[in-house]
């Protein structure tokens, strides 16, 4: 089988998106000496790239970072730039959404719009993986991430062999719809105790713009918030 | 509009004029505030004559096609906006569209110097700031689209991206959920004006709903869920019940 997946993080190869599609391609690939094509989105060039691609697809991932609750701006622009598929042409297309806030409802705005999606282009739709808690990949330690990215590697091997991805890894992905109660509490105990902060607070120190950090400078009076 | 809102116009509008800075020159004078006889849509008098008091400054995001939009649905979405900010600044509120086509508007990269770097400040130099500063100084902000393949159009997600910047990194839980804290003290009302053109009733919902998710960011209702199927009459009122 041909994978092409487009990546549409802004940050391209440098972001999280990037990581667990990675992780994705070494669960496709042990269960298939098939073909990845990847493409990214983050600039005018790739994107006309990543849209002639989109004709001669079989299989797609269309992979994005949550941004206000939905794809990043680049990734529509691809979008409503694409021509429908052409007829007879059985395209399957499926979706990874991944946030940085914790919850699976962050993204179920922008995945109703995904269900639909695909058949508007041509194709089928082969499921929408949604996963929260990403970005803290950038700074909480590794083992915390092993299983989540275990299962999108388990993913890439459902996809080699049944083409689409199982339901049951689906629903474990998503976790919570929304936190249970005792995670919000634990939360609110760290965030007054200024641990909940600190990945903000110590990167916002290194880059000398903490005392600056809540600063309201296009408020009407031009202040700053105390 | 509550009284405390509705003061607080009032204040800014005397600081502005005080300034001598932007709006109408001396303010908003009690002439105004009636509906203009030769108004588009032929509303008359039954949407009423505006006290002064209540009259908003409505800033409308404006993610449609731009100037070219004389064709088709294109020109109906084109048209109905025209009509609904007619109406508006003949009942006395201000009124200012930014046509996201006709903005200088570079995509977010994720960088995140607006959080972490440059507090409330984006790196790139585009007209972001200039929306952010009225999106900020606005009693309410009306995203107007057409629906793209069935949902906002790329050029409002592109500006939505940017107001990241609206909010601080710091996490904090409203109503059992996890969002990020405010920025600034003060925020608009929200509200979207949506033209579904070949898109359904099913694609209304959902562009809705995502808008219904960003104010909930806000920790704000979604105040206005309009679309241009409605009657023109029920867009105008429900701004006006704000």
């Amino acid at each position: 089988m041909r994978l092409t997946i487009f990546n549409g993080s802004p940050r391209a190869e440098r972001g999280n998106t990037s990581t667990l599609l990675g992780d994705l391609i070494e669960g496709f690939a042990k269960n298939a000496a098939d073909m990845v094509e990847m493409h990214y989105l983050n600039s005018p060039s790739r994107r006309c790239a990543a849209a002639e691609a989109f004709q001669r697809c079989d299989v797609a991932i269309i992979a994005f970072p949550l941004y206000m609750h939905a794809m990043p701006g680049i990734v529509m622009t691809w979008l409503e730039s694409l021509e429908p598929l052409g007829h007879g042409r059985q395209v399957k297309i499926g979706f990874i959404v991944q946030s940085g806030l914790p919850e699976a409802r962050q993204s179920r705005a922008v995945e109703a719009f995904l269900k639909r999606l695909p058949s508007r282009l041509g194709g089928e739709h082969l499921g929408t993986v949604v996963r929260g808690g990403v970005e803290a990949m950038q700074f909480a330690p590794a083992f915390m991430f092993r299983k989540m990215r275990r299962a999108f590697a388990e993913l890439g091997g459902q996809l080699a062999s049944d083409g689409r991805f199982d339901e049951a890894t689906i629903t474990d992905l998503a976790g919570h719809e929304t936190m249970p109660a005792w995670r919000r509490a634990i939360f609110r105990v760290l965030k007054l105790m200024g641990v909940a902060d600190k990945c903000w607070n110590i990167p916002l120190k290194k880059n000398r713009a903490f005392e600056q950090r809540f600063d309201a400078p296009h408020a009407p009076q031009g202040g700053v918030r105390c | 509009m509550s009284a405390s809102k509705r003061l607080t116009w009032i204040t800014n509008d005397l600081d502005l004029q005080e300034r001598g800075g932007a709006g109408p020159p001396g303010g908003l004078p009690p002439g105004n505030s009636r509906p203009r006889q030769d108004s588009p849509t032929g509303l008359s008098s039954s949407h009423g004559a505006r006290r002064l008091d209540a009259a908003m400054k409505v800033t409308i995001i404006d993610g449609g096609a731009g100037s070219n939009e004389t064709e088709g649905e294109s020109a109906l979405y084109a048209a109905y906006l025209e009509d609904v900010i007619a109406q508006l600044e003949s009942s006395g509120h201000r009124v200012r569209r930014f046509r996201l086509a006709e903005l200088k508007l570079h995509s977010c990269t994720g960088c995140w110097s607006c959080w972490l770097k440059t507090p409330g400040h984006c790196p790139q130099k585009d007209d972001t700031e200039t929306v952010i500063r009225e999106y900020v100084d606005s009693d309410l902000v009306l995203f107007a689209t057409p629906l793209r393949l069935g949902f906002l159009s790329a050029l409002t997600k592109t500006m939505l991206d940017k107001l990241v910047n609206l909010f601080l990194p710091h996490i904090e839980i409203f109503r059992g959920e996890f969002v990020h804290s405010k920025r600034y003290d003060r925020y608009p009302a929200l509200g979207c004006l949506l033209h579904a053109g070949e898109y359904d009733a099913e694609d209304l919902e959902i562009t809705t709903e995502y808008f219904r998710r960003y104010a909930f960011h806000f920790q704000t209702e979604l105040a206005i869920a309009a679309n241009t199927n409605q009657p023109f009459k029920e867009v105008l009122d429900a701004i006006d019940d704000l």
